[in-house]
Order: C-alpha cells, then structure tokens, then sequence
C-alpha cells in the first residue's frame, strides 16, 4: 500500500465534498488532491471553508456529498481513529495535547504500550518518544510535562504525536501562527524533510509569503467554494489575495476619512501586561479606528480585557477625555461608556439558549427598568430597532439564539452593545468566520460608528483588515509595543515586521 | 409568557401528562372527580408548589438547594411554636417571623456560596444540617400549635374559592411574573444561561445569586407555614420529602438543571403529576415495593418527555432516553 507508484493514483483524492451546517454550505463541491512528496498550500479568509475540509479529511465531520481516496482506494472517514488508520494526521492550530501529562505521554496518547502484566510500558515510551522526537530533531525529555514548555515546542510535540502514528497525508493547519521566525524557519525544514520522504502535505497559512515560498501547489477557496487550484510559482502575492478575496481591497472596506488635523483624544490606556511586565500606553482620538495586530497571544487580548475591568493588566489607568476613571468591572465599564465585543461569540459572546431579545438587552437592562420592572415595550422597540438597523434575520425576537447563523450572531453581539451608545467600542476579532457579504456590513458599521465620534478599537489576526479598515495599527510581540504604523505606513510588510521581530530582530529583515 | 410560542411548547407536555393521569384518576377512582377530592388536592400541592418554585429560581442560575427540606422544617416548627393566645399582634408574628427566617437563611446559604466560590450542592447539604438539627433542637418531636383562626384562613375558603387554590395560584403567579418581567428575573436567566458573559454585560452575578437563593429560602418558608396550618402543628422533619421532590417537580415541569432554561409555569402541572402518580399506584393496589420502581420510571418517561423542548414525536423521546448526553453534536464551531 505504500509503494512509491508514482504517476499513478495520487496519495489523496478529494472529490466534489459538500458539507453543510444548518444556515450555511460550508463547503460546497471541493476537489482537492495531494500528491506525494508535495506541499499541497490550501488558502482562503476566515470562514473559506478550509477548516471545514480538513475536519472532513480527519473524520471529524462525515461528508454530506463526496468521495474520499486515499492511493486510489475510496475511503469512508466517519471517526478521528477511522481517518488516522488511513493514514491521515493532523496537526492543529489549537494544540490538542494534554498540558499536565508528559511529553512522552502526549506522543503516544491513548495508544500507550504496555507490557505484558498490562501496565504501561514507560520505557518503550520513551524509546519512542525519543525517535519520534528525532525525527524532527528536537531535543527533549519525553518525561518533561508539557505545561512547561513554550508554545513553540509543544507545537513540535504536537507534530511528533502526529508523526508517531506515522501517517501518509500530513495536514499542517495554520502551524506558524504562533512561532517566531526562527521557529517556522525550523518547522519548514521539519516539513521539507518529511516532502522528501515521499509525504503527501497539506498546509494551511494566512501568512502568503510563506505559502508563496513553501508550497508546490497552492488551492484558494471562498466562501466554501474552489477558486483555483495552480503551481505556486504561477502565483504572486496580489494574484492570492484578488482570488482570496473575489474583489479588489478598496471594494470591500468603506473608504477611510481623512483624519483631522488635531484630533480630539477620547481615550487613553496605560497599563503593564502581565506577560512581559512591561508597560503599555496608547490613546485613541474620536473617530478613530485604531487596529491592534500581531501573532495570536502576544498579550493583547489581555489589554484590551483588562480596559473592560477583567483585570489581567496590573495598575491599568485609564483615562476619558483627559480625566482618570476607574474600572474594576463590567458593570463600570458600561457605566463609563466603553463596551467590548469579545473574540469567542458562541461562548463568551451570546446567550445561546436565550432569545434574541434577552440577548440584544443584556448589557443595558438597568436602563429600562422602574423599581425592578422590565418596561417591555421599550426593550423590544430597542430590539426591534437593532435588528433592523443591523439586518439580523430573524423570524421573531423570542427566536432562541442558537438557532441563527455565525454572522447573525455576530451582529446580535454587535448590536447588544450598540443599544449601550458606547463610547469607546473594543472589538475582538470582530469578523471571525463570519462571511464576506456580514463583513462588509460590519465594516461599513464600524465606519459609522467612528464617524459618530465613537472611539474604535479593533484587535484582528486578519491582516487585510488592519489594512484595509484601521487608521492607525499597534503592532504587539511578546508583550511588547513593536511598531505603531498610520496611514500609507500600514502595509502587510510593516506589520509582519512588528508581529515576528524579536526585539533583537527588529529592523533586522530577512 | 417569557418568550411567547416557543414557551408554550416547553409546557405544554407537563399539562398534557397531567390532563392524562387526571382523566385515568377520574376512571380508576369513583369519588375522585368531586369537589371535596379537589378540595384536598390543593391543600396538598400546596407546600409542593412552593418547595418547587424555591427550587427552580435556583436551578435556572445552575444551581441546587439541598437544604430546601430543613427550611420548610425550621419554619414549620418556628410557626408551630410561637405564643398561643390569639391575637392580631400574634397573627402578624406568626406570618413574619418564620418568613423572615427564611429569607435569612436563604441568604446565608447565598452568601456562603458567592463568598467562598463553594458549590451550591455542598454548601445547602451542609447548611440543611445544621438547620435540621437547629429544628430539632426546638422541637424534638413533633408538637406544638397554631393560631385556629391562622391555620382556618390558609386552609379554608374566600366566598366558594378554597384558600389553597388561591394561594398557590398567587404563588405561582408572583413567581412566573418575578422571572419574566423584572431585572432580577432577567438575571436569573443570563446567570443561568453563561455566567461570565452575564458578568460581562453588567450584571452583579453574586448579588443576584444571594437573593435567588435567599427567594428560594423565602418560598421553601411559605410551604413550611402553610404546612404547619395545614397540620395545626409542627414537625420537625416535615420538610424532608420536599429535597428530591422539589428538585424532581422542577425538572419535570420543564427546567432544565444545567441552568438559564425553564421557569414555573409548568410546576402547577408537574405537582399534580407526581402526587397524582402516587395516588394512582395506591388505588391500583401495587405493593409499595413495585410502588417506588413504577415511580421511577414514570419519572423518567416525564422526563424525557418534557425536556424534549416540546417535541411531540414518542421516537424522538426514545432517542434521548437511550442516546448518551455530551456526546458531541458536530458542526456548533460552523465553517472554519
């Protein structure tokens, strides 16, 4: 079965998949195939679909149309286990070791060797672990635990977990967004290597240039869609993004006013972030749109939490028009004006099992109330007006919220906070996997708001719209403040440099 | 109602089980469909509805009163056990001071739970102890008196209306609007529904859950009294049957006990299903070791049927019997 016939049957042959979520066609007749010995890029915005196809490719999600073949042999993936015995592995983005057991016993999780009294077997875990971890060259105790260890090694670990089970098809799923470039110079050449041994790869990257520089042949999707499939060396940078996209930058993001000369300073933050103990200042004018950027858990979430009061910045001040304000939670932070569109909708962000009107109401039910009385009338002329204002679709207000789309329950987030009249609005990742069309709504939104004179705040991993949306852009690595880029400044260049320097590096290029 | 059509499909089945087995009481027992039956009927849910309130407002933030008996004990006992004589100082006493009581001790349970971070199901086990024990410390067995005129007005009738009646029909009412209408309802509801993201809208989470719990210490005191009326004493251990009984009418009538889900409308029917499938197996004869079995089962088909959300299809309640809960559902994270 794994004899090298080259020319015949590729390794992996995806073919017309469909999967469709309740409200959206997630993936909509994809074909995909991957050769040996080849990195395979799969490109697309958040919300493209690829995911979706790769959890298919792991059995997580059973096709609703479509074959699967592996060496030319249709295959059925309806578990994880089914899709790993066919020689599928996955490396995640969301790491998917267990943090308080050891390195060797996360490389070999839930497969552990035993002996023959039936204990498990801790030296073949280590010889094993070992060679695994070898293979990669990666130096490290297999009894190491992994809580301990930096995000960089773990995502080795994770790779030598997935090599362990030594599959054919190797799905790398965005693997680099939180490595420095040092450490995806090093998983590039872990990724040759396994190329040369007559590996099929498929790897996942919102990092272009690093798909331009990788991978032999790129796939773009949209929208759950195949936009192309090519030789990488056809491509460049713009052609990706114009496919990525479907239409060019200045099509999707409402044009940008010119800044006033002396603006007004609405805000001001001024804190030391926990991770680096390092302090952190920036202000934020009325009207404006400021974009934080920067790889994944560089401590920005952390600071834009702590400004809604919950507290992972130690002696934050904050100021409003000049005049200190205390926030210590929530309920103060409302009192102040500010609001915070948090990154996770499903959890953090709606009350699924509520309705849409509790949810619209949520953050401002002490503004309608008489001695502890709801005045419902007034609530639901509220919430009526949003939904409208923001075109939620929606059959009634008493519609539980688990039953609405990603990007109408992105708009109901939204709009509970926009009943607040904030101030300063932060958002977190405010367009994740919701799609093109919702974006552009919720761009044009953000537009209206900063032309209200409310204080934007944007944090988003999406580089297109730190370009494309925001004013000014604060570049975060490691804790650090690394570049502030406004206007013509803000390109995808400049911000890479900011998001992957360490300080040492900074200005150092390539 | 709180969300219009979709609630009515939540209590709907309750009233439908209840409409069956009060039609098979009325076949199986000759004298079961007569005024006076009726009549004691409602002195009887009476104490149930109210311990099932107290303990819904508690589920619906996540949480559960095992000390919902030893409340209803302690207020039983104190309201068996104040001054005698008949008096309109007395009368106001006899209504305030086991109510008061049992705010506060709600409030302490509250208190302890938001304090200290501690698990609602540990905290009220605990706490039902000690009040248990407090009981018996005032009235080691059962005795005591109360007021005739009290215990004649909550057992009696307004004009033709039997106070019962009106009393848990006020209760369930108060109760149905407190959830649906004021701020602290609607709290209840995001509490129960994502606490973080309750406290991040603004909601003072450890307040609101110090009052649900000492509401709930309230309502579990309304059953106590009303009992003590009922029984023209006390006792200290009345209050036990109400710990499961209350949690089991609460579930039944629709709540759900991971929180946010649910409310009262449905208990008015789920106190009358359980105490009318007891009665059942007594007219049926069944030995009252078959008794506690055909009990649980019965439970269980309630159960499964009512949490359905309203889905009228026997196919689908045998799915959720049979099909494991948490086992994951697929596609809630939506296209990568």
């Amino acid at each position: 079965m794994a004899a090298q016939d080259n020319g015949q049957a590729p390794l992996l042959e995806l073919e017309e998949i469909v999967k469709a979520f309740p409200g959206t066609l997630a993936v909509d007749r994809v074909s995909l195939t991957c050769r040996r010995g080849e990195i395979h890029a799969l490109v697309g915005e958040n919300g493209a679909g690829k995911s979706t196809l790769m959890k298919v490719l792991a059995g997580l999600y059973p096709p609703d149309q479509g074959r699967i073949r592996i060496n030319g042999q249709e295959v059925r993936l309806r578990s994880y286990s089914e899709a790993r015995r066919a020689g599928v592995g996955v490396v995640y983005q969301e790491l998917s070791l267990q943090p308080e057991l050891s390195v060797g016993e996360n490389i070999f999780s839930g497969a552990w060797p035993r002996t023959r009294l039936g204990l498990v077997d801790w030296g073949a875990i280590r010889r094993g672990s070992r060679e695994a971890l070898a293979e990669i060259s990666v130096d490290l105790h297999p009894d190491i635990l992994v809580s301990s260890l930096p995000m960089a090694l773990r995502q080795m670990v994770e790779i030598a977990k997935v090599l362990n089970q030594s599959p054919e098809i190797l799905v790398f799923d965005e693997p680099t967004a939180a490595l420095s470039r040092d450490e995806v110079e090093g998983l590039f050449k872990i990724m040759a290597r396994l190329k040369e041994r007559g590996k099929g790869i498929i790897f996942i990257s919102h990092r272009l240039n690093e798909v331009l520089r990788i991978s032999d042949r790129i796939t773009v999707m949209r929208d759950g869609r195949k936009v192309v499939t090519d030789l990488a060396g056809a491509f460049d940078e713009d052609r990706l993004i114009s496919s990525m996209v479907g239409r060019r930058l200045s099509e999707i993001f409402p044009e940008k006013p010119a800044s006033p000369e002396a603006p007004a300073q609405l805000f001001s933050f001024e804190g030391r972030l926990k991770r680096s103990g390092r302090r952190v200042a920036f202000e934020v004018a009325q009207g404006e749109v400021l974009g934080l950027g920067g790889l994944h858990g560089q401590g920005q979430l952390e600071m834009l939490e702590s400004i809604f009061g919950l507290g992972h910045c130690d002696r934050t001040e904050l100021r409003v028009s000049g005049r200190p304000v205390t926030v210590a939670s929530p309920t103060q932070a409302i009192a102040q004006g500010f609001a915070l569109i948090p990154e996770n909708r499903n959890e953090e962000g709606v009350f699924l099992i509520l309705n849409v009107l509790e949810n619209l109401a949520a953050a401002t039910i002490d503004r309608r109330t008489t001695l502890g009385f709801i005045h419902k009338g007034a609530e639901a002329r509220a919430a009526q007006g949003m939904v409208e204002r923001l075109s939620i679709k929606l059959s009634s207000l008493h519609q539980a919220a688990d039953s609405l789309s990603g990007g109408n329950l992105q708009k109901l987030v939204l709009g509970k906070w926009l009943i607040s009249e904030p101030k300063v609005m932060v958002m977190l990742e405010p367009t994740k996997g919701v799609d093109v069309a919702t974006k552009q709504q919720i761009y044009a939104l953000i537009r209206e708001l900063a032309a209200r004179k409310v204080a934007v705040i944007v944090y988003t991993s999406d580089m297109l719209e730190l370009i494309g949306l925001c004013d000014r852009v604060l570049v975060i690595n490691q804790g650090f403040l690394t570049a502030e880029l406004a206007g013509p400044e803000i390109t995808e260049e400049g911000i890479m440099k900011g998001s992957v320097s360490t300080l040492d590096l900074l200005g150092g290029g390539n | 109602m709180r969300t219009g059509q979709r609630d009515l499909r939540l209590y709907a089945p309750i009233y439908v089980i209840f409409i069956v087995i009060y039609l098979l009481s009325c076949f199986l027992e000759a004298n079961f469909f007569t005024w006076n039956n009726n009549v004691n009927l409602f002195t009887r849910i009476t104490p149930l509805v109210f311990a099932s309130m107290a303990q819904t407002l508690v589920i619906l933030t996540g949480g559960i009163d095992l000390s919902i008996g030893s409340i209803i004990g302690l207020t039983n006992v104190l309201a068996a056990s104040l001054p005698y004589p008949e008096s309109g100082l007395n009368v106001v006493l006899w209504f305030l001071v086991p109510a008061l009581a049992g705010l506060a001790l709600g409030l302490i349970n509250g208190l302890i739970i938001t304090g200290g971070g501690f698990s609602p199901l540990i905290v009220t086990l605990a706490t039902g102890a000690i009040w248990k024990g407090l009981s018996l410390f005032i009235m080691p067995v059962p005795g005591g008196e109360v007021s005739l005129a009290v215990a004649r007005t909550a057992t009696g009738k307004l004009g033709a209306v039997p106070m019962p009646l009106l009393i848990f029909l006020a209760g369930a009412l108060a109760c149905h609007r407190l959830l649906t209408r004021t701020r602290f309802g609607r709290s209840i509801y995001a509490l129960g529904g994502n606490e973080t993201l309750a406290y991040e809208s603004g909601i003072a989470c450890g307040r609101v859950k110090i009052w649900v719990y000492g509401t709930a210490g309230l309502l579990a005191a309304l059953a106590g009294m009303f009992l003590s009326a009922r029984m023209f004493s006390g006792d200290p251990l009345a209050g036990e049957p109400y710990i499961l009984n209350s949690i089991a009418v609460a579930v039944i009538a629709g709540t759900s006990l991971a929180g946010g889900r649910g409310g009262v409308a449905g208990i008015i029917g789920g106190a009358y299903v359980f105490l009318l499938i007891n009665n059942i197996l007594n007219l049926l004869a069944i030995s009252s070791f078959y008794q506690y079995v055909a009990k649980g089962l019965i439970l269980i088909i309630a159960l499964a049927i009512t949490s359905s959300g309203g889905e009228i299809s026997p196919a689908a309640w045998m799915r959720r019997l049979l099909k494991p809960a948490g086992a994951p559902s697929g596609g809630v994270d939506g296209p990568g």
